[in-house]
């Protein structure tokens, strides 16, 4: 009988201590930014509090509405915050309401776009050229990210002016060939028959007469490579 | 009565046609008027950053202040940074721009390195203020020139589309159009005798000569490259499945002058690429092109095989460092250990086809480049102690020894410690000799597996 009285109490205590927990959280629930036309029991709060210090002399309704907005003005005017009838973080503060510390938020995502980016402007500038070729197109355009004389990131690069004839005539926008999504990814992840090349050109086509004073490294399909 | 009805339908469709025309043309006149703007935007903006830059660093020279030293390197770092990235968005092409952009972006990171030493509490050497001293002349000489055609651009005599697109029929025959002919002379004149500048930074001159330390004495014949390649592969060289073809044509005159071989099936499914290094007869990398069946093994079962297929190389201790999971792939990326001392710039990449587990890809120019038996120092910082350098709000999970490359192509000796912040993957490196922090990388996972950043 005493144990079974024993056991009765511990029960009690227990639920006791799990209620005056939750309870301790409830009361951790921290007031969110309000402004014109917000309404509800933190409307209410903000109302009660100017009508007690003499701003508001509205009804207590949780309506945030023209007259809560004066008043909300008023008393920032008065406490030299930021003039702007929304109530923050700041304006909780100054009302005497705990508001949320700043915290990491943590779980960052990355969009991983720059592998169709690539592979789009390989498939337009290197279809029909041999797989080992469209490689190279890729690594090319990773070199010039990584050289000096030229712009920083992937986009800066494939959108220099002049640079890429698809881009000039719109057919990088073409879905990019399976093969070319494969070359991409290789490149990517650090495959380069070029070893490092910055150009690349068609010598069948190619009209520029500076291209030849480079130093060529590979020839791969219709393609040179050079430095 | 007919006749009438014509006329007025003829000139109808002439009145049609003008007005469409003229719509066209204004139309036409927007968009060009538009594209202008970006670009003299470019170009202002360009000058602007070059003007500030060339009073920022006579002002480096003239200080006596190390604070105001600190300062005004950080400015020269943004402005360099800003001018580089506005001279890109000219629409003059790369090979005239080329040597200017390279002078930019190298003001910029030679600025960083000399913040990174004031740091170490190191000043400025007489050396280097003597390359601050020609880096400041050749930013006044570039000011000169751009001052020069503002004038010309600014009232509208010069276009930027024209230069780009009419420039030849609207110019007397032979003669360059004037933006591009100042960048011209701006190449031949101020940057073609640029200096060679050496510092540690990942722009530095020197980067550009670094020799392979990996590669073995001996020099093997193209005979032997292809036996090499068909064990590498396991194919045998009577195998009726495929065929070797050396491509004569290529003449690789990279960092490592390698053979360029490639295998053909038969049956004309499939081709295997690949480059065997003239110096030791070393794989520098493989590609398998054929097309993939549909996924069936899980990436964990791809990395196991990476693993593998390395031991069969003879690489017994590995570690995976890094997984990249693509649409039919799954490359691995592997570090060896050397007395359980990570070396992250040995690395080597595998690829394992996710249909039937074959290994299509591999890559070891980094292995090859910086593969080399190390002298490792014994460490002067302890376990114990790296953990207590670190933030208190870092929650370590493991630590271990690993050897990792700078910016500046230098290797460090480093504790490496991986914990959590705040629901986010963190590596945090720790000077093992003198407890620097040198590196910390987030790891951000996407729909393709993680990424170190």
């Amino acid at each position: 009988m005493r144990k079974k009285l024993l056991i009765a109490a511990t029960i009690m205590s227990i639920l006791l201590l799990v209620v005056g927990f939750y309870s301790l959280f409830a009361e951790a629930r921290y007031r969110s930014t309000l402004y014109y036309g917000s309404t509800g029991e933190d409307v209410r709060v903000v109302q009660q509090k100017l009508r007690n210090w003499g701003y508001y002399d509205g009804p207590i309704d949780g309506y945030y509405g023209g007259k809560t907005f004066q008043a909300v003005r008023l008393f920032q005017q008065k406490n030299g915050l930021k003039v702007d009838g929304i109530v923050g973080r700041q304006t909780w503060q100054a009302l005497g309401e705990p508001v949320k510390p700043v915290s990491y938020q943590g779980r960052a995502r990355a969009t991983g776009q720059n592998t169709y980016l690539l592979a789009q402007l390989i498939s337009a500038e290197a279809r029909g050229e041999p797989f080992e070729g469209m490689v190279a197109v890729g690594a090319v355009i990773l070199n010039r990210v990584e050289s000096a004389a030229f712009p920083n990131t992937l986009a800066g690069v494939i959108y220099q002016p002049l640079a890429f004839e698809p881009v000039m005539n719109g057919t990088i926008y073409n879905p990019p060939v399976p093969e070319a999504i494969r070359a991409a990814n290789l490149a990517l992840s650090g495959w380069d028959p070029t070893y490092g090349c910055l150009y690349f050109w068609n010598p069948a086509t190619a009209r520029n007469p500076w291209v030849w004073r480079r130093t060529i490294v590979r020839r791969i399909g219709n393609h040179v490579f050079a430095k | 009565m007919r006749n009438k009805l014509w006329i007025v339908l003829a000139g109808l469709v002439v009145v049609g046609s003008l007005f469409g025309g003229y719509q066209q043309y204004t139309q036409r006149q927007r968009l060009e008027n538009l594209l202008n703007s970006r670009y003299q935007q470019a170009f202002l903006n360009l000058l602007e950053h070059v003007e500030q830059n060339q009073v920022l660093l006579a002002k480096i020279l003239l200080t006596s202040s190390p604070k105001q030293r600190t300062a005004l390197l950080s400015d020269v770092w943004y402005e360099a940074n800003a001018a580089q990235e506005n001279l890109n968005q000219l629409p003059i092409s790369q090979p005239i721009l080329g040597h200017t952009a390279k002078f930019l972006t190298q003001v910029g990171d030679y600025s960083y390195s000399l913040l990174r030493q004031f740091d170490l509490g190191k000043p400025l050497t007489d050396k280097q203020l003597d390359q601050i001293t020609s880096l400041h002349n050749q930013m006044l000489a570039l000011t000169k020139k751009l001052q020069a055609i503002r004038s010309l651009v600014t009232d509208g005599k010069v276009s930027w589309v024209e230069i780009k697109e009419h420039g030849k029929d609207k110019l007397p025959k032979g003669e360059i159009p004037p933006g591009e002919k100042t960048f011209r002379d701006i190449d031949q004149e101020i940057m073609q005798d640029q200096p060679v500048l050496i510092y540690d930074g990942p722009f530095s001159d020197h980067l550009e000569m670094v020799q392979p330390k990996g590669l073995a004495e001996k020099n093997v014949s193209p005979d032997e490259a292809k036996s090499i390649l068909y064990d590498f592969l396991d194919i045998s060289p009577e195998d009726k499945n495929w065929k070797m073809r050396t491509n004569t044509q290529s003449n690789p005159g990279g960092k490592i002058p390698a053979y360029s071989l490639k295998l053909q099936a038969t049956n004309g499914k499939a081709e295997i690429i690949a480059d065997v290094s003239k110096k030791g007869g070393h794989i520098v990398w493989m590609a398998i092109n054929r097309p993939f069946g549909k996924p069936k093994l899980k990436p964990e079962t791809a990395r196991e095989k990476a693993v593998a297929f390395m031991k069969k190389k003879g690489f017994f201790r590995v570690k995976t460092s890094f997984m990249k999971i693509n649409q039919y792939t799954v490359t691995v990326v592997l570090v060896p250990l050397q007395d359980d001392v990570v070396l992250y710039p040995d690395q080597v990449k595998v690829e394992v086809a996710l249909d039937n587990g074959q290994v299509v890809g591999y890559e070891a120019l980094g292995f090859l480049m910086a593969h080399h038996k190390r002298d490792l120092p014994e460490p002067k910082v302890t376990r114990d102690e790296a953990r207590k350098l670190v933030n208190e709000k870092f929650k370590v999970q493991a630590v271990n020894l690993a050897v990792i490359p700078l910016r500046s192509g230098k290797e460090v000796l480093a504790w490496e410690l991986r914990g959590a912040y705040g629901g986010d993957t963190f590596f945090i490196y720790i000077n093992a000799l003198n407890g620097n922090e040198e590196q910390i990388f987030q790891i951000i996972t996407n729909d393709n597996g993680q990424l170190a950043l």
